[in-house]
């Protein structure tokens, strides 16, 4: 049995106003992998097909080793989905929808569920209607966390959420990570919770995958270099240059291959090196859509 | 198909529903207390009762556990579960069958036990009330279909419009039928063709009304 958490192949869907193209996934079993993309760049699509709650036109999913297209209900005994548009019946307790999943749920765990209740500040008595946002996002979380999942979809699981609620949601989404079987895919807008819990991060733009890497691969590979260039050098012969910036008398140059030998390369173009920059995780996100952007456009072109 | 699924949704739309229910269902019991006053006023008032209260009942159920399951955002919660839209639509077509279906039921035995016991009210009465509680029952199946297939809250309230004023159309015409008004004030229920026939059609609707809802939503393609 293959060891991926999911896998989706191809997974292509059309709509009048959007194209979801060609994604392809992978997900190692114990991994966490984040994806970003700016509002609308198909994330949420993304999970939802992931999920089988929404059938591609083209491609395989696969998700704990079962057809998403054909077995997603089999495959939910063991996914925990929280998304942001998920909401809970708003006249009842939490303790009301705690009975209703343990019920279902043979492997729901009740200790678990009370140290939640407590980790959380939350009183099974509650009614959703009367949570805010953040207890509403807390509810959802411990419902789907006591069952103990084996793969967790959270899309945007932390959007407006307060400091410290954002704190709590992800210890609890480190603390699942201890058991080396159970894995996680999130979306966020927010770099530096997906920094934060990623093994492997996923950019993605325009219904298409930009890039999809583990996160040591795009932190040390991507770099940014003040340099000085000749008159007479033409950055566009410079070997993974991905972006130039003239700032007054010198140049910000961007590569996703940063490596002592591409350094002495353009070096021997006659550019002179002033520093070396790591970037953040959002400054590489924003370099990749960019990036990718330009090539797309260009491919229009051509 | 997952019975014990199938099962537990039920129970979740009868448990978020019930005490609605039963307020409806006193209003019910008013209704039908009005019926056996003998008194003209209070039988016409208590018809319309009945009949209004069948109505909001089934209305109550669709609106409730289909189209605001959708509007508010709880379908997600329920679809993230281990429930295939198979399962999904049986739970919702039989916690509406149970529950508003029971209350019908439970509403036209009354119906026909009143008729039967109490002297104003003729036998002959009884295939005219079973053919409206019929209509209701029908209504209420193209409701669940449309409310299923639709998604849309708009259309579900358009049909819905539409479908109640069929009641009254349903009423003054099979009322008119000379072999349905004939009958009706006589001592003993006559189910004769042209009753049958009517009876048969508004079953065939209904049942043809679930079908296609199963038809259709094996053919989409989104599940939120």
């Amino acid at each position: 049995m293959s060891n991926l958490a999911l896998n989706l192949n191809n997974v292509s869907i059309h709509y009048p106003h959007f194209d979801l193209k060609n994604v392809n996934l992978k997900l190692e079993s114990g991994s966490i992998m984040g994806l970003i993309g700016p509002n609308g760049a198909g994330k949420s699509t993304t999970i939802r097909i992931l999920m089988g709650l929404l059938l591609p036109d083209s491609g395989d999913v696969e998700v704990l080793g079962y057809n998403m297209l054909t077995d997603a209900d089999k495959a939910r005994w063991d996914i925990g989905y929280a998304s942001e548009d998920l909401r809970l019946y708003e006249k009842m307790s939490i303790g009301w929808h705690m009975q209703f999943i343990k019920d279902m749920f043979p492997k729901w765990d009740d200790t678990y569920a009370m140290d939640l209740l407590t980790k959380f500040d939350l009183k099974p008595e509650l009614k959703i209607k009367g949570l805010s946002h953040g207890q509403r996002v807390k509810a959802s979380l411990l419902l789907i966390l006591a069952r103990r999942p084996k793969l967790l979809v959270l899309d945007e699981p932390t959007t407006g959420l307060d400091p410290v609620a954002r704190m709590e949601t992800l210890n609890e989404m480190m603390e699942i990570l201890r058991d080396e079987d159970r894995s996680i895919i999130f979306s966020s807008h927010n770099t530096a919770d997906i920094e934060q819990l990623s093994d492997q991060i996923t950019f993605i733009d325009r219904g298409h995958v930009v890039n999809s890497n583990d996160k040591e691969s795009f932190i040390e590979s991507w770099r940014r270099i003040r340099v000085s260039i000749p008159d007479n050098v033409n950055t566009s012969q410079l070997q993974h240059m991905v972006e130039n910036h003239n700032n007054f008398h010198t140049d910000v140059l961007l590569t996703n291959h940063y490596s002592n030998d591409l350094m002495t390369q353009w070096k021997s173009f006659g550019i002179e090196i002033n520093s070396i920059e790591a970037m953040t995780l959002e400054e590489i996100f924003l370099a990749e859509v960019t990036s990718s952007r330009k090539i797309v456009k260009q491919e229009t072109v051509l | 198909m997952n019975n014990s699924i199938i099962g537990q949704l039920i129970v979740k739309d009868w448990q978020l529903n019930r005490g609605s229910l039963f307020a409806y269902m006193l209003i019910a019991a008013v209704s039908l207390w009005l019926l056996v006053l003998e008194n003209d006023l209070a039988f016409t008032i208590g018809s319309i009762l009945l009949i209004t209260v069948v109505a909001i009942i089934g209305i109550h159920m669709v609106f409730i556990s289909i189209v605001k399951e959708r509007s508010q955002h709880t379908l997600p919660f329920i679809m993230s579960l281990p429930v295939s839209y198979r399962d999904y639509t049986i739970a919702k077509i039989l916690s509406n069958v149970i529950v508003a279906g029971g209350a019908w039921l439970a509403l036209l035995l009354a119906l026909l036990g009143l008729i039967s016991s109490v002297d104003a009210l003729p036998n002959g009465l009884i295939p005219y009330t079973v053919l409206i509680m019929l209509h209701m029952l029908t209504i209420y199946s193209i409701l669940i279909a449309v409310a299923l297939v639709s998604e849309s809250e708009t259309i579900t309230v358009v049909v819905m419009g539409f479908l109640n004023v069929t009641i009254s159309i349903f009423m003054m015409g099979t009322a008119k039928l000379e072999p349905i008004y004939a009958y009706m004030e006589g001592p003993i229920a006559v189910w004769n063709a042209t009753s049958l026939t009517i009876l048969s059609v508004e079953l065939g609707i209904s049942i043809l009304a679930i079908a296609l809802t199963f038809y259709f939503q094996s053919k989409k393609r989104s599940y939120l």
